[in-house]
């Protein structure tokens, strides 16, 4: 079920009035959220809930058989079922294709005929989501960082917990599964943010990613007919696209959470003012950042020994960061770009320059940080257009013709030609300027709701009016769902 | 703390819904007062602007066929092509009634009829014409036809998402601001040659074309019921066959003539009501007339416009 789909509009009244006056009790909240959210994730494929409840049934167990073992190797034994089970159906569902296809083209290059048996497997949504949050729950427990529960209902909640089950953010069972163990009340505070939460979300996501979306479509596939300042355009168009999809996701899934008296983590903080790469990633997809620094980038050494071994563990958490989003050499690539962008700041220590926040005293950035924020942004974008192109051939192509077709002031693509686009450069400015002047807040929508009543009604009014303008005739899905 | 959550909703609810729909009132009555297309055709209808002692009715082979400023000068009458590109009889119809409710009884009705007019319409094209209208009476029958509209009645200004040019037309309503109108007096003239898409296409429309499946029973009840309404509203009513390119009526095969009796058995029940082929004429047979299969370019409306001028001459005389 899509967040921004007639169902789910009908689903979320229903199961909120359920759970706040009909299911008072903890464990028929607890029950009542799993029901709803099996069905929210049935609703695309039911079949696939069978998976769902299998990788909970293992982890959940092996939680309970860790609690019990004392001997380190076997607990090693069953910290590595795990791994392998939850890693073993992700690669099998998500990357066997991709090791099949490659495995055969090595060969080839070799002059090595293999028959082709790749399979036609469905990528079941979310699984790399819901994966990586049982996965954390078992190696906590290992860890002895959290007591395993002996509640299921609890267990399940936490794994397939509807708002985030599909795209995240990645929740660790420290600071989710808890909160299924209390009893929740409604508080009017954190229902009201909520909602500001669930209706910015909207905006970031059917007004910025799907009003940039058909402009970003059209340019790159149709790239080798358009000019330089087009595909540059295309490509910032995408950096706004998959900002808007993923943040909006995440902002609604904080907010669905919140109605129902859960706190989910924060997922993005103003990625695109970070002042260099590292900042970048400790503002983007915060959830996956933060799982990969603690469940492999420490664990592989992290910053401790030599450069050799920084520079390889920095290589290593990238790639494998890459790898997650996709069975694609795009996103390899993509990961390995961003590991060299950040190689730099490694090598002259100042990867950790910018962990303060932004200043919010001045109206405007002083030159040289427009300058850092400037660059960081020309290198994402950059490394967004692997991320983008179906292929490598495509991307370095494209990229080509960025430097071939060196017309740099003329923007025109087919849809440019037949669309106004004055509304979504409106937009886009509104959104910039927005997240800026709450650059220091750790919600953005407590200062831009919290002004006075007559500036915040107008704003609701404003942002659901842009809201109705901007839908599609089709729900789109999110960009993320498919990783 | 939750029923003061629920209140708080429901009052932001309410005043948010009604503020669009105060919105969108707005930006409705200023459509209903633009001057330009889609919506300039009907609002002439609206506001009974037209009283032309012809009309011509039908989808864009009428559009694009009939030219009022030729037939006019030709017969000393005040002529107006309401052809609805994108059409079929059951939207051609909601144009006839409105047409009739405001407008004085014309004298001649021409209809344009083909094989493509009886079948129901699948999707509204040019949606953004109906927009002001969709609480109109006669406007029911797109609730069939899109279910969208239902949600789009509903939910107040979700009807114009994707059209952010509302305001603006709007605004040129209040203020009668007239852009650029090609069009003349409804009629739309393509004077773009041959496209050659016919020769490529081949093939496929043979597929498209073959109505031999098709039961048009149905169909036809429905154009009956139609020109009942036109022959009481009419003295007089041509039901016309503008010209189709030859090798295209060659793959519509029998049902073409099917069809053609078909209009003729419902043209001798009503007096003063005549069935004309043109899909015999000399312009048939050449490209030159054509901008596709389907529809005459400039020159070919141009001759067609005389040509239909003198045939109205011969069945009617005006008063």
């Amino acid at each position: 079920m899509l967040f921004n789909s007639v169902e789910f509009l009908l689903f979320l009244p229903v199961i909120f009035a359920l759970y706040w006056f009909v299911f008072k009790k903890l464990i028929h909240q607890n029950i009542l959220i799993l029901c709803a959210s099996y069905f929210f994730y049935g609703w695309w494929d039911w079949r696939f809930l069978f998976l769902i409840i299998f990788s909970t049934l293992v982890d959940y167990s092996i939680g309970l058989l860790l609690q019990k073992e004392k001997v380190i190797r076997k607990r090693k034994i069953l910290l590595w079922t795990s791994i392998l089970v939850n890693l073993g159906l992700l690669g099998y569902l998500k990357y066997y294709n991709f090791f099949i296809d490659n495995f055969i083209n090595a060969f080839a290059s070799l002059g090595v005929e293999i028959s082709e048996s790749t399979l036609n497997i469905i990528l079941p949504v979310g699984i790399s989501f819901y994966t990586f949050q049982t996965l954390s729950y078992t190696i906590d427990v290992y860890r002895k960082k959290i007591i395993p529960t002996n509640n299921f209902i609890a267990f399940a909640t936490f794994v397939t917990f509807f708002p985030q089950l599909v795209a995240g953010p990645i929740e660790r069972a420290t600071h989710l599964l808890p909160q299924f163990y209390k009893k929740r009340i409604f508080d009017y505070r954190n229902a009201v943010m909520g909602m500001r939460l669930i209706l910015w979300g909207f905006f970031q996501k059917i007004v910025i990613a799907d009003g940039c979306a058909p402009y970003v479509n059209d340019i790159f596939e149709n790239y080798m007919n358009y000019s330089s300042a087009t595909l540059i355009f295309g490509s910032v168009l995408f950096s706004f696209q998959i900002y808007g999809d993923f943040a909006g996701y995440s902002n609604i899934a904080i907010g669905v959470s919140r109605l129902f008296g859960f706190d989910l983590m924060r997922n993005f903080k103003y990625p695109y003012f970070s002042r260099d790469i590292a900042e970048f990633w400790r503002r983007w997809h915060i959830s996956l950042s933060t799982w990969f620094r603690d469940y492999l980038y420490i664990p592989i050494g992290g910053s401790k020994g030599g450069k050799y071994s920084q520079i390889r563990n920095v290589f290593v958490i990238f790639i494998v960061s890459g790898f997650w989003h996709g069975a694609n050499w795009t996103f390899i690539v993509w990961g390995a770009l961003n590991a060299l962008y950040f190689l730099p700041l490694l090598l002259l220590n100042k990867n950790r320059t910018h962990v303060d926040d932004f200043d919010s005293k001045t109206l405007f950035p002083t030159v040289k940080v427009f300058v850092q924020m400037c660059t960081t942004f020309i290198l994402i974008t950059f490394a967004w257009i692997f991320f983008r192109s179906d292929n490598i051939t495509v991307a370095i192509d494209f990229i080509k013709h960025i430097f071939v077709n060196s017309n740099y002031l003329k923007i025109s693509s087919a849809y440019t030609y037949n669309h106004n686009i004055r509304p979504l450069a409106v937009y886009l400015v509104f959104f910039i300027l927005l997240e800026w002047f709450s650059r220091d807040r750790e919600e953005f929508v407590n200062t831009f709701f919290e002004r006075n009543t007559y500036f915040r009604y107008a704003m609701y009014v404003i942002i659901t009016l842009v809201i109705i303008l901007n839908i599609q005739n089709e729900a789109s899905g999110f960009i993320y769902f498919q990783f | 703390m939750m029923k003061q959550f629920l209140i708080k909703m429901f009052r932001l609810g309410l005043l948010i819904y009604l503020i669009l729909w105060c919105l969108q009132f707005g930006i409705d009555a200023g459509l209903k007062l633009n001057q330009n297309n889609p919506f300039y055709e009907w609002n002439m209808i609206d506001k009974g602007a037209i009283n032309a002692e012809v009309v011509f009715f039908g989808s864009s082979r009428t559009y694009k066929h009939y030219n009022p400023e030729i037939i006019d000068e030709k017969l000393h009458v005040n002529s107006y092509n309401l052809g609805n590109d994108g059409t079929a009889i059951d939207i051609q119809r909601i144009r006839n009634m409105a047409y009739f409710s405001n407008n004085k009884v014309p004298e001649v009705i021409v209809q344009n009829v083909d094989i493509t007019s009886l079948f129901p319409t699948e999707k509204l094209y040019k949606k953004n014409q109906y927009f002001p209208r969709y609480t109109t009476r006669n406007f029911d029958i797109l609730y069939n036809i899109d279910d969208a509209i239902f949600i789009e009645y509903v939910i107040p200004m979700y009807k114009y998402r994707g059209y952010l040019n509302v305001f603006e037309l709007a605004l040129q309503g209040y203020l009668s601001i007239k852009t650029e109108n090609k069009n003349y007096k409804g009629f739309s003239i393509n004077n773009s040659s041959w496209d050659g898409k016919f020769e490529k296409q081949k093939q496929q429309l043979k597929g498209v074309l073959d109505f031999s499946h098709v039961n048009f029973k149905e169909r036809l009840l429905v154009f009956d019921e139609m020109l009942a309404n036109l022959n009481a509203h009419s003295n007089t009513v041509l039901l016309v066959w503008a010209p189709e390119y030859y090798e295209r009526q060659e793959l519509e095969g029998a049902v073409l003539s099917n069809i053609k009796n078909k209009y003729s058995e419902a043209a001798d029940k009503y007096k003063n009501t005549y069935f004309i082929d043109f899909t015999k004429d000399s312009l048939c047979y050449h490209k030159k007339y054509f901008y596709n299969s389907y529809h005459l370019n400039g020159t070919g409306a141009a001759i067609f416009s005389e040509k239909i001028a003198d045939t109205i001459a011969k069945y009617h005389v005006f008063k």
